[in-house]
């Protein structure tokens, strides 16, 4: 087996001033194989590191992640030049050759991809509950909360506002996930109507010791022409639900990782 | 570098990660990449979305006993 792999990192139109780029993986230089107009941005690893037993050492994070933060770098300096299709973290081949064959062989997918990668960029977007919070503000959401707290306030006896108060905590406990699911939907809608394309991944599962578990873990393709109507949309839903039980993170932008799937636009 | 970015950093390494290997172009139809006739690397993916979640853990059981 030869000493070298070839490492890709992202196809990018072949006319990217590629001597600027930064160092990559394990801190080798990064270059371009070109086939006619598009090119891999790629580098030489070695074939001892990435050979047998690989996938052994790709399950340690302390070894994965600087080869992760390694990857998005160079992405990233790539998608702030122009369009970028992200590979995988260790997408190898065996030769330039082997790469060069890779280009060619979806020359047309690839630059289609490239074509309307190139009109935005990636932006992530999630939403968080604040129990705390949303629990005093589920009346704001609920008119079924809201009834029962008037209830509570109006009972006729202590006996009966006891009894109110347990079913007000009951209906609190079913209304804090579907008002969840309700904001979570909009929030989503919302932003992809101010964004070419759009995608939600599942978000991470709650835990016992977070003050909120995520609702919404989402990613957009925001055109370059509406990024300040995608930002004021989110500024917009950031002030909407503030106090009220709801927090958004918003990230990026991220060179286009959920958007380099022909398919995706379905999604 | 403020210690909270330190504190967040293995959460934030995670969600890059799980972007940059679960999402990008799918060439050679999945993550096995083959070199020569061999498949060299078969990632397998449930062994390292098992190690992030084993980070996520640690970092929550960190975080808890910091605020307990």
């Amino acid at each position: 087996m030869a000493d070298h792999l070839y490492y890709v990192y992202g196809v990018v139109p072949s006319s990217i001033a590629i001597d600027a780029a930064p160092t990559g993986i394990d801190g080798r230089g990064v270059d371009i194989v070109t086939d006619a107009d598009i090119a891999a941005l790629s580098g030489r690893v070695d074939a001892s590191v990435y050979g047998s037993g690989v996938d052994e050492r790709i399950a340690d994070v302390a070894w994965l992640g600087p080869r992760a933060t390694a990857h998005d770098a160079v992405l990233t300096w790539a998608s702030d030049l122009g369009a970028v299709v992200p590979l995988p973290l260790l997408s190898l081949f065996r030769s330039e050759d082997a790469v060069r064959a890779m280009l060619a062989e979806r020359r047309d997918d690839l630059r289609e991809l490239l074509e309307r990668l190139a009109r935005g960029r990636e932006y992530g977007v999630r939403v968080f509950r604040v129990d705390a919070e949303l629990r005093h503000a589920l009346s704001s959401f609920s008119a079924t909360i809201a009834a029962l707290e008037a209830e509570v306030v109006s009972a006729g006896s202590p006996g009966q506002a006891y009894l109110l108060g347990r079913k007000l905590d009951a209906a609190r406990r079913d209304e804090l996930h579907r008002v969840a699911d309700v904001v979570a939907t909009a929030a989503y809608d919302e932003l992809a109507s101010h964004a070419l394309a759009s995608t939600q991944d599942s978000v991470p599962k709650a835990t016992a010791d977070q003050t909120g578990a995520a609702v919404l873990n989402a990613s957009f393709l925001v055109a370059h022409g509406r990024l300040d109507e995608f930002r004021a949309a989110v500024t917009a839903l950031v002030r909407d639900y503030d106090g009220r039980g709801f927090r958004l993170e918003f990230t990026g932008p991220w060179p286009p990782y959920h958007f380099a799937r022909k398919d995706d636009d379905a999604e | 570098m403020p210690s909270d970015a330190i504190d967040n950093a293995p959460l934030e390494l995670a969600d890059l990660i799980n972007r940059v290997l679960d999402k990008g172009a799918v060439i050679a139809g999945s993550v096995t990449i083959s070199v020569g006739d061999i498949d060299l690397i078969q990632l397998d993916l449930t062994l390292v979305l098992t190690a992030i979640e084993t980070v996520r853990s640690a970092e929550r059981r960190r975080r808890t006993a910091a605020e307990g």
